[in-house]
């Protein structure tokens, strides 16, 4: 069998690349401003499409969340990685999902977004990834104290193709049932009629682009916070060179598309509030990191057979819909009415998480 | 000799297993992981040690036998 290129020095690039050209392509094909990819801004439009939470700005099936998770099942498949496998600590799973998701939608956006931010000269986004370079390496020292969910056991192939199934199943109710212009609502589907959920590019860009990407992620393991981890816990930096070359390719590309606008105020869908711009990201960064892996990576970890992977992800879902429910999401405007208090207690909630899955303290007792 | 099994374990608990069983065992050491990713990671690091390296794949598991230090 080949040996993996996207392992190489130059597979790092070349994913780096792709993802990043891929992203402010996206934008200028239509998607809202320095959101030409995001997970989690896209898991809350696709879980708004479904009416788990009814903010009418921000209602949309976006294929490329499903584009992402199939064109990593694709690669997985072709280069014989499809393993399904489930039962590591899932419940926590599901529970960090949760966290992960309304610290993404107080900074408003995932890590993936964070870096499109800053290649758009949103400088609030190099706060925010302060705090995602801090909660990671927080979530690496425990790690590095003897935190685990535990491993996994495999599956069977039925059981490992459930998420990506569940994937193809809404890209086919958005295939099946599409926007009708000026119509909040079809049969089926929301779809906002304006705000950044009316913003999107042409279905079959979206979703091309999705599967490249999907491909490439899966193939490189690119990871935000795999990419900090790397570098604090191992000083490796291998993991780094594509989301480095992720965020420079995505920046030429806006400075070339006239989508670089720096500064601190009227960011597209940002807001000024420096702490919890920090805060928030911490949240995600120590969140992913517990669980392996930023709400990308996760993505494409489902579409590998990882069934707790997809847990999360359903996870950050919950999150994502309850967000806007209970007013914890963020908007331009600055934080939600109840922002603060849910960030401070999915922080408490995760730190708690970590110190719970401490083994050696845990072995010791018993 | 030490047998090191981090299959099932999700990043970074491979490397971080590997690269612990690295400094610890000078002699002959085995990694057993069945994933990719976690492969690559540990070759990645092997590359800076000089040590016998032999990779022997069974179905999805993956065999890393080190070599003991040559100092």
């Amino acid at each position: 069998m080949l040996k993996n290129f996207f392992a190489s020095t130059k597979g790092a690039i070349l994913a780096g690349l792709v993802i990043g050209l891929g992203a402010a392509t996206l934008q200028k094909l239509g998607n809202p401003g320095n959101m030409g990819l995001c997970v989690g801004c896209f898991g809350r439009d696709v879980v708004g499409a479904l009416g788990l939470h009814r903010a009418e700005m921000v209602q949309y099936a976006r294929p490329e969340i499903f584009g992402l998770v199939l064109g990593a099942f694709l690669a997985a498949v072709i280069h014989g990685e499809f393993r399904p496998q489930m039962g590591s600590s899932p419940l926590i799973r599901f529970f960090l999902g949760i966290f992960v998701g309304v610290g993404a939608l107080i900074f408003l956006g995932c890590p993936w977004r964070a870096m499109l931010r800053l290649a758009g000269g949103d400088w609030n986004a190099l706060v925010g990834l302060g705090g995602l370079v801090v909660g990671a390496t927080v979530g690496a020292l425990f790690f590095r104290q003897s935190f685990s969910l535990g491993a996994t056991q495999k599956s069977t192939k039925g059981y490992g193709l459930v998420f990506v199934l569940f994937m193809a199943a809404l890209l086919s109710l958005r295939l099946a049932y599409p926007p009708i212009p000026g119509q909040p609502k079809n049969d089926l589907l929301f779809y906002s009629v304006q705000g950044p959920g009316s913003q999107y590019a042409p279905l079959w860009a979206a979703l091309g682009f999705a599967l490249i990407i999907g491909y490439v992620g899966q193939r490189s393991r690119f990871c935000s916070v795999g990419a900090i981890q790397s570098l604090v816990l191992f000083r490796r930096f291998h993991l780094s060179i594509s989301v480095v070359v992720f965020v420079l390719s995505a920046l030429v590309a806006n400075l070339f598309f006239g989508q670089f606008h720096p500064g601190f105020a009227n960011q597209p869908i940002a807001h000024t509030n420096h702490l919890w711009n920090f805060l928030s990201l911490v949240i995600v960064g120590f969140g992913s990191t517990l669980a392996g892996g930023c709400p990308g990576r996760q993505l494409f970890m489902a579409g590998e057979g990882n069934a707790d992977a997809g847990l999360f992800v359903l996870g950050m879902f919950g999150g994502l819909a309850m967000a806007h429910n209970f007013g914890l999401a963020s908007s331009g405007a600055g934080l939600g009415p109840h922002g603060a208090t849910a960030g401070i207690i999915s922080l408490a909630m995760i730190l708690l998480i970590a110190f719970l899955g401490l083994r050696k303290i845990e072995s010791a007792g018993t | 000799m030490t047998r090191v099994d981090a299959r099932g374990l999700g990043c970074p608990q491979p490397l971080l297993m590997a690269l612990e069983a690295l400094k610890k065992e000078k002699g002959q050491l085995t990694i057993v992981v069945d994933s990719e990713s976690a492969l690559e990671s540990i070759e990645r690091a092997l590359r800076r040690e000089k040590r016998a390296v032999q990779v022997t794949r069974s179905g999805e598991e993956v065999s890393i036998a080190i070599g003991p230090t040559t100092a």
